[in-house]
């Protein structure tokens, strides 16, 4: 039996390492106090830390070009070293940054200064989840991963970012409440509606092809 | 602190689902980050035998799958050459924050050098792009529409990656250009192309999507194809990689904008098949890629390609199912012949032509298809 996951990045057990062995002052609220007193190298390093995180994120927020996710990320950096040393020390600096990097997102597509529609606001009709339709497009998928993606992707918006905020960020659902506006409570609800969807079609045979499909 | 909060809710693990475990930071944290209290807990927990731990193994299940169904997701990586330039950027910006003050003004004489020099800029840059891009019909469809279009252009020689709105992917050839509505993601699904560029578009319920390129119309629901259209060549060629892709004259397309299969002079495409459209004699015609491929995806199922004694007809059904191209043959003229060979590294002309000299046969390609005429074995 499998007991872990086989998808965990190296990054954090790379970064433990580092610590625990070389007794680095490298946590990030170690870094974050350098960088506010600032100290260019570990606002450097915070950048190169959580920069892909920050783009693979912002990107999954907005049908976009690279560039204009590029762009709010600069944004949120020099912003943050213009104010730095009005800042509080945050409790987990990537949670910060993600918010930080949606905020930003969002404040320009409300001024509409970007030609780029929010997901949020796209049109519904290919996220409702029917049986029929999934299984149409399953055929077209042609590996587990592929018809995985589609799965995820007949759920609803906000459910899908809450799960790759949970499963993949590894943000906990406080602050995945936090992101998503709502409470713990409802962040919680999103991944569970998720979840339960995705084991009727996964797990449970009920959709006896499905179990073929996946198998 | 983790590790107490697991002990004063211990108890409630074994009533959990599956959902719930997938609802508890501790369960996931444990799973995709652990450490050894994490870990020597749960295997702790595990080790009472609950009765949930079906729902448990489940929970590891599915977190596995979201994961690999997120995988584009989490593979959207930002290459180290943006990451470095993008840094740069910052820089650039923090140190010109901090330098603000620093204003050099300029003299008069300087300004009117500067407004002379633009001056004169933007009229060699009009002359130069009117002179370029006249009458092309790429240029033409760009710059006649209302609309203003997003245009990438590949002015460097390797590919270029470009990722449309609706993460549909096309790989630009050197020297080519795309263009294509901002509102790509809310209207149809239509870019315009000018050169050469391998298509991988994603499946979008009823939003078809169109590359118009010199004439041609190519639409698709989702697959992988490659269009090229060079302004200096008198034909279009479409090769299908994968999927099924409609093919057909723009003309055709107006009269009949929803694109059915009743469309005059309009190709159906299957994998390993070309549609080529010459600008002279305005033909479009139905081929064969210049190298097939195989499309069969899965190993399991694909055949080996290694013959012992074995009848010819299996053989060609063989190639038929794994390139997806039909060969037309006389069953029972080839009774009888049989074929000990190994073709597992010969491409699929190769492969061909050691059967049909096999069996004494010439082949043909018609129409997208095989034939292969008379043979036989004494």
């Amino acid at each position: 039996m499998n007991f872990r996951v086989k998808f965990q990045s190296i990054r954090p057990l790379l970064r433990k390492h580092l610590s625990a062995k070389l007794l680095l002052p490298s946590t990030d609220q170690d870094l974050w106090k350098a960088f506010q007193q600032g100290d260019e190298k570990a606002y450097t390093s915070l950048y190169m830390k959580y920069v892909k995180d920050m783009f693979r994120y912002g990107s999954s927020l907005v049908t976009t070009s690279e560039a204009f996710v590029v762009d709010c990320i600069h944004d949120v950096f020099t912003e943050l070293w213009v104010k730095r040393e009005r800042l509080s020390v945050p409790d987990n600096v990537k949670y910060y940054l993600l918010k930080a990097l949606k905020t930003r997102v969002m404040h320009l597509l409300e001024r509409k200064e970007r030609p780029y529609t929010p997901l949020s606001e796209l049109t519904l009709d290919f996220f409702e989840t029917n049986d029929l339709e999934v299984i149409e497009e399953l055929e077209f998928a042609d590996s587990r991963q592929e018809k995985l993606r589609v799965l995820i992707a007949k759920l609803p918006n906000r459910q899908q970012e809450a799960i790759r905020l949970r499963f993949i960020e590894n943000l906990n659902y406080n602050q995945i409440g936090e992101m998503l506006n709502v409470n713990t409570q409802s962040a919680k609800n999103l991944v569970f509606r998720a979840t339960e969807q995705l084991k009727k079609w996964i797990i449970l045979p009920i959709l006896h092809f499905f179990y073929i499909f996946l198998g | 602190m983790i590790s107490a909060s697991f002990i004063d809710v211990n108890t409630d693990f074994n009533h959990f689902s599956a959902a719930d475990f997938l609802s508890n930071d501790d369960f996931i944290a444990n799973q995709l980050n652990p450490n050894s209290d994490t870990a020597k807990n749960w295997q702790a927990w595990l080790n009472t035998t609950p009765p949930n731990v079906s729902e448990w193994n489940h929970a590891v299940y599915l977190l596995e799958s979201i994961q690999l169904g997120l995988y584009n997701y989490s593979s959207n990586i930002l290459s180290d050459e943006a990451i470095l330039s993008l840094l740069q950027r910052i820089q650039q910006t923090n140190n010109e924050k901090q330098d603000h003050k620093v204003i050099i003004p300029l003299r008069p004489w300087k300004w009117i050098a500067a407004a002379v020099l633009l001056i004169f800029g933007a009229l060699f840059l009009v002359r130069l792009l009117t002179k370029n891009e006249a009458k092309t019909y790429y240029s033409l469809r760009v710059t006649d529409t209302d609309k203003k279009h997003v245009e990438r252009i590949n002015n460097t020689g390797t590919s270029q990656m470009i990722l449309l709105p609706d993460s549909s992917i096309v790989e630009l050839a050197p020297g080519s250009k795309l263009a294509f509505n901002p509102d790509f993601n809310k209207a149809d699904r239509i870019v315009y192309l000018a050169g050469e560029a391998t298509f991988e578009v994603k499946k979008r319920s009823g939003r078809p999507f169109l590359v118009y390129a010199n004439e041609l119309v190519t639409r698709v629901l989702g697959t992988k194809f490659i269009v090229r259209a060079y302004d200096t060549e008198k034909k279009v060629l479409v090769d299908v990689l994968s999927g099924r892709v409609s093919v057909f004259r723009e003309e055709a397309d107006q009269t009949n904008q929803l694109g059915t299969d009743k469309n005059t002079g309009g190709l159906l495409l299957l994998p390993n098949q070309q549609a080529v459209f010459s600008l002279i004699s305005e033909e479009l015609k139905k081929g064969l890629v210049e190298q097939p491929v195989i499309i069969t995806e899965s190993k399991q199922t694909r055949p080996q390609f290694e013959y012992e004694s074995e009848p010819i007809a299996n053989v060609l059904r063989d190639l038929e199912k794994s390139y997806g191209i039909s060969i037309r043959f006389n069953e029972d003229m080839l009774k009888g012949c049989e074929l000990s060979a190994s073709l597992t590294k010969e491409s699929f002309d190769e492969k061909l032509e050691v059967i049909c000299k096999t069996i004494n046969a010439e082949y043909q390609k018609f129409d997208g298809q095989i034939i292969i005429n008379a043979g036989g074995c004494n």
